[in-house]
């Protein structure tokens, strides 16, 4: 997909106009890394953390940032894990973990 | 980890409507008479206290269960309408089932396959684990797919708009509906045309929510009082219960003689209302039905509702025993962990004590001595309860003192007061922090208030105007030694609010210790042995030889309370940011530099003791333990009241004299403020006035009189403060941190400055002006609230008239930030109650759903962090610096 808009360097913008698909919200400078986990690194990291799936902080398809990775990555179905590397006040960088569901 | 220990798990649990059916099976009784008793006092049949309905008389037995007063709990009864009423807490619903339903076949508004698709979408959201929330969501979305459809799908008619005049009268196209003809079209719809509207058919049928029975509470929920003069008063809900009865009884009557429309209509509406209120008697809409004095009555709704409802008051808030609460005031002599309990409160506060082969001796000897023994009038702990293993109670007295000893074997429970060293919690609300509620240790102390050493004033934000506090007695072991271990005052030197001492000295201790460490002062034996006859035992410090007089060094003095091992470094408060740092050689003895225990430089205040600040106290609890901590604390705070004590501390209005030259230079700071004001203004007149970007010409000039103003204010301080220096007390505590800031002063020597209202300058009152004392129009600083008077100078009228309005707003503004603060702190709790940090560093919540993966995301403590930071690298460098000194590598 092509991205006519640069959001990274913009400051302002109008909205109206720009159609949400021609907007890379991943190049934001407020929309942390995400990066999709690969099915085989999935109980590695699942087990790191001593939970099951279901406890996982939720991510929904239709996010704008999915439809993003969706674009690099191919179809990305319910039940995939998400990685989201934040920048933090606390820690630097911060790893979070989301599972995508539907909805 | 999940199911340990529990033996019975609430699976699910379900809400209906009660159907008249089942009011009737439960109901002991009908009821029908609106009268209560008798002439001789006995509870009339089929009225509202009924024995069938349970007793609340001793003496009486209930004729449903023949239990008497406590053992029966009572039982329904219930009262035949005599027209159907709708019933208010479901108005709602009701409005959405008229709206989304045919008004003649009752039908649901849609044909049969969308029907089936939604009942398939609700079912689908059921398996797929959609919390009760989200099924209501979806069927409210359902009903209004359902309300679009102006011609019924099913018999053609046209449906016409239903309106819901509040609270409980429906009209469909200014036709009034009556509660019979709402209940009829709710029985017309069929049960599965229920399922998409969100009610499950099996257990709740829509014509419930109009009442043709009313369920009668039993007595034991509303008892009757009998006041001394021997008259009766009634619960509110039997008031309310009367009245619907009255009401209900005439209904009858003139629908059955057929009386007209129109007043059986009224009849009709007044039975409504008494319903209504019966239920709640605050919806909106409606007058509140009174007592006969003018009192709101208190009916179902505001029973439960509320800070004083009986969830909020009854079953979330819980009284307790073993607790007392008085006033508090200062103790100097007492530790930090200590609280001076009155003699009167420690008698009568207990522990309860198992008796043992090894202690019983003992327990004998001092439940010999009564329950108020002394020792050559000095407190001792007595007994005031003994308990048998059977459970029977045996209170000591004066005079069954001996005897009782004597029975006494292993394996009773005796109840002794209070003695010193007794581990009880101390708190005081708000308790916004864990460190609001702390273990102290128990001292006996005369009088009849709980006391504190004014160190532990900051955790709890106490202060003796008139304060009170609550005082908790743990009464078994393993209280007592997590108490003890993590509860602890001194465990609590730390703060996790913030990451550095919460516990330390204020106000006096502050001044004091800057007159013991400020440039180094000599102190005469005499004068030591003064400022060191306030601790148990203490060696001296190491003295000098002055013209032949042995002599001490105040930073010798407090080096001696110092550990051995201690190294830093650190600005004092009275450090005033030069542009460059002189470090150890600073002119005003600001930089504290402390090598092995020995401070060589540097003057202790608020940064070096106080409580949020303390460097130093920060060092020693973290490093050297809170043992050390506490002592540090304990010994150093009395020590700074030996030395205030000793020097005196005072001011008065001497300490605001300030030479006339400056005077002078400070009316004039102030004049051509004012003046540069006024050209302002004539400019923002005449139009010249250059608009500010993002800002209107009036705002532009406000910001810009602001800035004049605020400027001309600091200068007027600067001027002023040129000539009060540290010899001042008044500066002493303002720049220590004691108390007080520069800005107070400078507005008592100097001028006060600009007066705000909500953040502007004032600009309401009369027609184009503040006061009638100014021009029309004029927008100068004068008649804007600006101040040129100082406090010691007395203000004008005019200025004291602005001065009273911001003072006015401060006022108010803490009352409501104080009430809207404490709401959201209560959202906030609400919120977060039930996370729990894992020892994996995680945080859950009560379905074990991540809420974060590493707590705060960095996993750092923050009680141990360095005000939120995992290293401390001045600290570092400091203690590098220490082992180089050494000769260490």
């Amino acid at each position: 997909m092509e991205n006519i808009y640069d959001v990274s360097k913009l400051k302002w913008y109008y909205v109206r106009g720009i159609k949400m698909e021609d907007i890379n919200v991943m190049k934001h400078r407020l929309v942390p890394e995400h990066r999709l986990v690969p099915v085989e690194k999935e109980e590695e990291i699942l087990s790191g953390l001593h939970v099951s799936k279901d406890k996982l902080p939720k991510v929904l398809r239709s996010d704008p940032v999915l439809s993003q990775l969706e674009a690099i990555e191919g179809d990305i179905k319910e039940g995939r894990i998400i990685e989201i590397i934040r920048e933090s006040k606390t820690a630097g960088k911060a790893k979070v973990y989301r599972l995508v569901v539907d909805r | 980890m999940m199911n340990k220990g529990i033996t019975k798990r609430i699976g699910s649990i379900k809400f209906a409507y009660m159907s008249p059916k089942e009011i009737r099976k439960l109901s002991a009784t009908k009821i029908i008479t609106p009268d209560t008793y008798d002439d001789d006092g006995f509870p009339i049949e089929m009225g509202l206290m009924d024995t069938h309905l349970g007793v609340i008389e001793p003496g009486l037995r209930c004729k449903t269960c023949g239990g008497r007063v406590d053992q029966c709990s009572g039982h329904f009864g219930h009262i035949e309408l005599a027209m159907p009423v709708i019933h208010v807490g479901y108005v709602k619903e009701i409005k959405k089932l008229l709206r989304s339903s045919c008004s003649e076949c009752g039908r649901v508004l849609m044909e049969d396959e969308e029907r089936d698709h939604y009942i398939e979408e609700l079912e689908q959201l059921k398996k797929i684990g959609g919390d009760p929330l989200d099924q209501r969501a979806l069927a409210k979305e359902i009903s209004k797919a359902a309300r679009k459809n102006k011609v019924c799908p099913h018999c053609k008619s046209e449906q016409r708009k239903i309106m819901l005049d509040k609270p409980t009268t429906f009209r469909e196209d200014n036709t009034k509906l009556t509660p019979k003809e709402v209940r009829a079209r709710l029985e017309r719809i069929p049960d599965k045309d229920l399922i998409p509207l969100g009610l499950n058919p099996e257990v709740v049928r829509p014509e419930w929510m109009v009442l043709s029975v009313l369920l009668v509470p039993p007595v034991t929920v509303r008892p009757s009082i009998t006041l001394e003069s021997g008259d009766r008063s009634e619960d509110d809900l039997t008031h309310k219960l009367v009245d619907i009865l009255r009401i209900n009884q005439r209904l009858r009557e003139n629908r059955d003689v057929g009386s007209p429309q129109l007043i059986v209509e009224d009849l009709l509406d007044l039975l409504q209302y008494h319903v209504n209120t019966y239920f709640d008697n605050q919806t909106s809409g409606i007058p509140p039905a009174r007592h006969r004095s003018g009192r709101t009555l208190k009916t179902l709704i505001q029973r439960l509702k509320g800070k004083e409802g009986r969830f909020r008051q009854n079953l979330s808030g819980k009284r307790v025993n073993f607790s007392s609460r008085t006033v508090i005031s200062p103790d100097p002599w007492l530790s930090i962990n200590q609280v001076g309990v009155p003699k009167k409160a420690a008698r009568e506060l207990t522990v309860p004590i198992r008796v043992t082969p090894e202690n019983i001796d003992r327990i004998k000897e001092m439940v010999a001595r009564g329950p108020n023994p002394t020792e050559r009038g000095k407190y001792l702990p007595g007994a005031n309860y003994i308990f048998r293993p059977d459970g029977r109670r045996i209170r000591v007295t004066e005079t069954n003192a001996e005897n009782v000893a004597e029975k006494i074997e292993v394996g009773f429970t005796v109840e002794r007061g209070l003695k010193e060293g007794d581990i009880v919690l101390f708190n005081r609300q708000p308790s916004l922090h864990r460190m609001s509620m702390m273990a102290h240790e128990v001292k006996i102390v005369p009088g009849k208030t709980f006391r504190l050493n004014l160190a532990v004033c900051p955790p709890y934000n106490a202060d003796f105007d008139g304060d009170e506090m609550n005082l908790h007695v743990l009464q078994s072991e393993e209280a007592r030694a997590e108490a003890k271990v993590i509860m602890r005052v001194q465990e609590n030197i730390l703060s996790p609010r913030f990451g550095g001492p919460i516990i330390g000295a204020t106000q006096d201790h502050i001044s004091g210790l800057f007159f013991l460490t400020h440039d180094n002062p000599l102190f005469s034996r005499r004068e030591v042995v003064s400022i060191f006859s306030n601790l148990e035992t203490e060696n001296f410090p190491p003295s000098v030889e002055v013209e032949g007089e042995k002599m001490w060094y105040g930073k010798d003095i407090f080096s001696h309370f110092l550990p051995d091992d201690l190294n830093l470094e650190f600005r004092s408060s009275i450090c005033e940011t030069c542009k460059e740092c002189k470090e150890k050689e600073c002119p005003e003895d600001a930089y504290v530099s402390i090598e092995d225990g020995q401070l060589k430089t540097g003057t202790i205040d608020e940064r070096g003791i106080g409580a949020f600040q303390g460097e130093i106290i920060d060092k020693i609890a973290r490093d050297m333990g809170t043992d050390k901590a506490r002592e540090f604390i304990d010994k150093i705070t009395t020590i700074s009241l030996g030395v205030i004590t000793l020097r005196g501390f005072t001011t008065s209005i001497k300490d605001e004299d300030v030479p006339r030259a400056a005077m002078r230079q400070i009316d004039e700071v102030l004049d051509k403020a004012a003046g540069k004001v006024k050209r302002l203004a004539e400019e923002y007149v005449e139009g010249n006035l250059e608009q500010m970007p993002g800002r209107t010409v009036e705002e532009t000039l406000e910001v810009r009189a602001m800035q004049e103003l605020g400027k001309a204010r600091d200068n007027a301080g600067k001027i002023a403060s040129k000539y009060l220096g540290l010899g001042n007390n008044v500066v002493v505590m303002a720049r220590t941190g004691a108390r007080a800031s520069m800005l107070n002063l400078s507005q008592m020597a100097a001028a006060l400055g600009q007066q705000a209202i909500r953040g502007e300058r004032p600009s309401r009152g009369y027609e184009e002006r503040t006061l009638s004392h100014f021009k029309k129009g004029s927008l100068g600083a004068e008649a804007r609230g600006f101040v040129k008077s100082s406090y010691k100078e007395g203000l004008q009228p005019v200025e004291y008239f602005f001065h009273s309005m911001a003072g006015r707003e401060g006022l108010v503004d803490t009352a409501v930030r104080t009430s809207r603060s404490g709401y959201m702190q209560r959202r906030l709790i609400h919120a977060m109650e039930d996370l729990m940090v894992y020892d994996d560093g995680s945080v859950k919540n009560t379905d074990d759903t991540v809420i974060q993966f590493e707590f705060g995301e960095d996993g750092i403590d923050p009680m141990r962090s360095k005000s939120g930071k995992a290293v401390d690298m001045d600290d570092i460098v400091t203690e590098f610096k220490a082992t180089k000194r050494r000769g260490g590598s």
